[in-house]
């Protein structure tokens, strides 16, 4: 193993920190539609690939990056609650099982409309801002990094306000909590459900713009995306946003620093065999041999 | 004996304190009923007695031993058996198979037994099918063997579900409203079955709105309002105790 | 033996020795090799499809990554033969075992959970396989793949043509056809619909539905190494490409079509799926320039979406009928 010094370190948990970021604005988003919907939605993934490539797509018109970054963000927002519209409306009241089937189903559709469109060539996308990398404490760091995780940390901001400060996000959490009761209050589950659609397409859209300029952009992007995201949600407990938000960084952390201190072919492997840690970490927590333990042992000190 | 006794139990739902600090023993092979208005938390001690959720606070026990932390098929191999208000059957299936299910506890072939049809299995599907005959034909519906379970009509549905729990040959048998939507004759032949429940040596605790019925019933009635319990006694205190009384007639002015 | 439960099964026995006698007698009018072969992969499927119906059906539980016990299979059966020469049916049934332990400790974990995260686990744990097969050179050979599978024997036979091999794979499939018709048709199956219409309820009679449902997983697990083995055999050579996530949600698509409330709606996934890839691998690009394999996803998705929205109980089932029984019962 290589000797490392802190520079490096610091490296590992910086690039880390932005490419959890994505996986947060990711996770976000599954967390989103299955806090309101009870669906896992397995297509998460596609919404930054279709981002990243409308992205493209725009600025190769001639967008300046900023308007190609709002329009494509539109486009998928767009996207997003069309396919709500034809995919889970019509079946509300399904058995999960059908419910993540479907969901399976639109991400191959989208995947293969996206080969369709844009071939299986990969696109690249400018830097926002291009320019020398950064150094900071013997840390290199490239200044889209920098760009990821500020504008991840806008849209957590804006999140956070939309969801704690205004009226609708009052609504979405009511229906998170509790459909029936939420539309007893005047809320529609079937609004909601379709602005949880939309809010995640936009996340989704976001993470694949701003990554697109370190990362090729090619058809199957989204997969390993969507995937990583749904680790990065599960870690964060699948129902709780800031907890979507610690498991994406987490997640970011940990492969970066075992594709340093590992190896880098072993560095997608690394994040699955973390599902399965926090999977069997959760059962243990709600074992009910386990619980009747530590019950019985309550039971002989009180 | 007391075959069932509930300790102190607690439950919270959020905020809502369904049931609050309530004990209950059950004699054995006696008829106890628990009434109370509805919402008083009958069906909730219910759940907690056959383990659907735990409570917050408290102890269950089943002749002397305690249920805490067990599972719901757990306690059906203790010998608690129930139904629901709702009945809940099955409805993708026939009403046979319905009370087959219930044969479970009772019945051991392992998959490879059962996917080669080996002669341990035969017979045991025999002794199933004799067996789930044999309390379909308790309950009277030996005749609609094949129907779907969702096809009949909700009081022969809430049958076969008391035939499903019997099926198990629980020891104690947890009966929630199984009057209601009955017609007058419906409910003779129920207090009829109920008698025979009792004498195959099955102690009934029965949740049931229905006075006429409970005091015909009932050896002995514990009354639930608002989560506690606010008496207990034979049918004859109870019909003069005065906080009972009140809280029905509580519930008759609201 | 009471003669109404007899009829209850005879639907089952007559279509047994009905499909025995169609598998039977397809060689003799089906003479293109390339059908033949099809036949065979449709067989390979159809084994498959039957675990992830039984498991989707039945135990209500999806799983997206059911081709990494595929994989588990075929490449425990290509390692032990040609690496360490094991005896095939040895190493077959090593990797049964090797594959069954596998789903049993996962689902061991999940079904403590409530709520759908097997789709999770097993979609992690098709990642993981997959990518350990790139990865583990020296043991799979990498993405490049392992040649030099042996045939199949039994004493001096050998499974050397498209013809004994459809025989062998299709024997295998209807007996394991029949034996999960004798479950579905048991305690057991009636124990996996009961939880299915209310878990609660089937709890309140005794039954445990996180142990049935880890039957199933594991099941369903030992059904797709099996037809691993039976696929690196007919190969006679495996690499990790037919193992990738495509071909999980093949296997899904398979199932869905199928059917999920009968496992006999298996075969006719497995073949629909696979004669429609063949179809439309050869006419996709008339219409479509440029069109490659990657293009006829987009079919499956549609297809999966549709029979989601519309057939959720599948195709098989949605055309036929729902009736389980024949229809001389009176249904008022
Ligand atoms: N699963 C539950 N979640 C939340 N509250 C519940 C639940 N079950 C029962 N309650 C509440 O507990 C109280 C008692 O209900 P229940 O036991 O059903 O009453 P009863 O059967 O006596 O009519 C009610 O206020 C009811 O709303
Ligand atoms: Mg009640």
């Amino acid at each position: 193993m290589p000797d490392y010094g802190f520079g490096d370190y610091l490296q590992f948990v910086l690039s880390g920190l932005s490419t959890g970021s994505i996986y947060a604005l990711v996770a976000l988003g599954i967390v989103i539609i299955y806090s309101v919907t009870g669906i896992i939605n397995l297509a998460q993934g596609e919404y930054t690939m279709l981002g990243a490539m409308f992205a493209v797509t725009f600025y190769k018109w001639g967008l300046p990056l900023p308007l190609a970054f709002a329009a494509s963000v539109i486009v998928v927002i767009l996207i997003g609650m069309l396919i709500e519209r034809l995919t889970v409306k019509p079946v509300r009241s399904a058995s999960p099982v059908t419910l993540i089937i479907i969901t399976v189903g639109v991400s191959i559709i989208i995947r293969g409309v996206a080969l369709l469109i844009w071939g299986a060539t990969p696109y690249s996308l400018p830097e926002f801002t291009p320019g020398a990398p950064l150094t900071l404490f013997g840390a290199i760091l490239s200044r889209q990094r920098l760009w990821i995780m500020g504008v991840t940390a806008l849209v957590l901001a804006l999140l956070y306000y939309l969801l704690e400060r205004t009226l609708l996000g009052k609504a979405l959490r009511a229906c998170a909590i509790n459909q029936t009761a939420a539309s007893f209050m005047g809320v529609s589950p079937g609004q909601m459900s379709l602005l949880s659609f939309a809010l995640s397409a936009a996340l989704g859209a976001v993470a694949g713009i701003v990554i697109a300029p370190l990362t090729l952009v090619s058809y199957n992007m989204g997969l390993m995306l969507g995937l990583k995201g749904f680790v990065a949600a599960v870690i964060g407990g699948l129902v709780s946003a800031p907890g979507a938000v610690i498991g994406g960084l987490l997640l970011g952390v940990i492969e970066s620093l075992s594709a340093g201190l590992i190896s880098s072919g072993m560095k997608d492997a690394i994040a699955f065999l973390a599902l399965f840690v926090v999977l069997l970490w959760r059962a243990e927590e709600v074992t009910p041999r386990l619980r009747s333990l530590l019950r019985r042992q309550s039971e002989v000190e009180g | 004996m007391a075959i069932l006794q509930i300790e102190k139990i607690s439950k919270q739902f959020g905020g809502v304190a369904a049931l609050k600090d309530v004990s209950l023993d059950v004699e054995e092979h006696r008829i106890t009923a628990l009434i109370g208005p509805n919402g008083a938390g009958k069906t909730t001690l219910f759940n907690i007695v056959a383990g659907t959720f735990p409570p917050t606070a408290g102890a269950v026990r089943l002749a002397g031993q305690l249920l805490n932390g067990m599972q719901a098929h757990e306690r059906v191999q203790l010998g608690i058996g129930r139904t629901f208000q709702n009945a809940l059957l099955f409805d993708n299936m026939t009403v046979l198979e319905n009370v087959m299910v219930g044969c479970h506890p009772r019945s051991h072939t392992g998959i490879v037994a059962c996917g080669l049809r080996l002669p341990a299995m035969r017979r045991e599907e025999e002794f199933i099918y004799l067996e789930a005959m044999k309390y379909l034909n308790l309950v009277g519906l030996g005749l609609h063997t094949d129907e779907l379970a969702s096809n009949l009509p909700f009081g022969q549905q809430r049958l076969v579900a008391i035939a499903r729990s019997l099926a198990a040959e629980p020891r104690l048998l947890l009966l929630d409203e199984p009057a209601a939507g009955l017609n007058a004759l419906e409910k003779m032949d129920l207090i009829d079955l109920v008698r025979r429940i009792q004498e195959m040596g099955v102690t009934v605790l029965l949740v049931e709105h229905d006075m006429t019925l409970v005091m015909q019933l009932a050896e002995w009635i514990a009354v639930l309002d608002a989560g506690r319990k606010i008496a207990e006694g034979t049918p004859a205190e109870i019909r003069r105790n005065r906080q009972v009384i009140a809280a029905y007639l509580g519930e008759e002015e609201a | 033996m009471n003669i109404g439960r007899f009829w209850h099964r005879a639907p089952n026995v007559f279509g047994l020795i009905l499909f025995a006698i169609f598998l039977a007698i397809t060689p003799l009018w089906v003479q293109s090799n390339y059908l033949l072969s099809t036949a065979i992969f449709i067989g390979i499927a159809a084994i498959l499809t039957l675990g992830l119906a039984l498991l989707m059906g039945y135990a209500g539980q999806i799983s997206l990554g059911h081709a990494a016990f595929y994989a588990m299979g075929a490449y425990t059966s290509a390692i032990l033969t040609v690496k360490f020469a094991y005896s095939p049916w040895l190493a077959m049934a090593l990797g049964v075992l090797i594959t069954g332990t596998l789903a049993y400790l996962i689902g061991k974990v999940i079904f403590r959970l409530s709520g759908h995260y097997l789709a999770l686990a097993t979609l992690a744990l098709g990642v993981i396989v997959f990518l350990a097969l790139g990865e583990f050179r020296g043991l799979t050979g990498g993405p490049s793949g392992l040649p030099g599978v042996p045939q199949l024997t039994i004493g001096g036979f050998s499974f050397d043509n498209d013809v004994k091999y459809y025989y062998l794979v299709w024997a295998v499939f209807w007996l394991l056809l029949a034996f999960s018709l004798n479950v579905v048709n048991s305690r057991i199956g009636r124990a996996l619909r009961a939880i299915h219409a209310s878990e609660i309820a089937a709890e309140s009679v005794g039954v445990d539905a996180s142990r049935f449902k880890l039957r199933v997983l594991v099941l369903s697990a030992v059904y797709a190494s099996l037809a691993g083995s039976l696929y690196v055999h007919y190969m006679r050579f495996v690499s990790p490409q037919p193992f990738d996530f495509n071909a999980s949600v093949r296997l899904v698509v398979m199932a869905a079509v199928g059917g999920l409330a009968s496992v006999w709606g298996a075969p006719f996934g497995a073949a629909a799926v696979i004669l429609l890839t063949v179809l439309l691998r050869d006419t996709l690009p008339f219409f479509i320039k440029n069109a490659s394999g990657e293009h006829t996803v987009i079919v499956y998705g549609v297809i999966l979406v549709l029979i989601m929205i519309f057939m959720p109980e599948g195709l098989t089932s949605g055309l036929l009928k729902r009736r389980r029984w024949p229809s001389f019962r009176s249904k008022k």
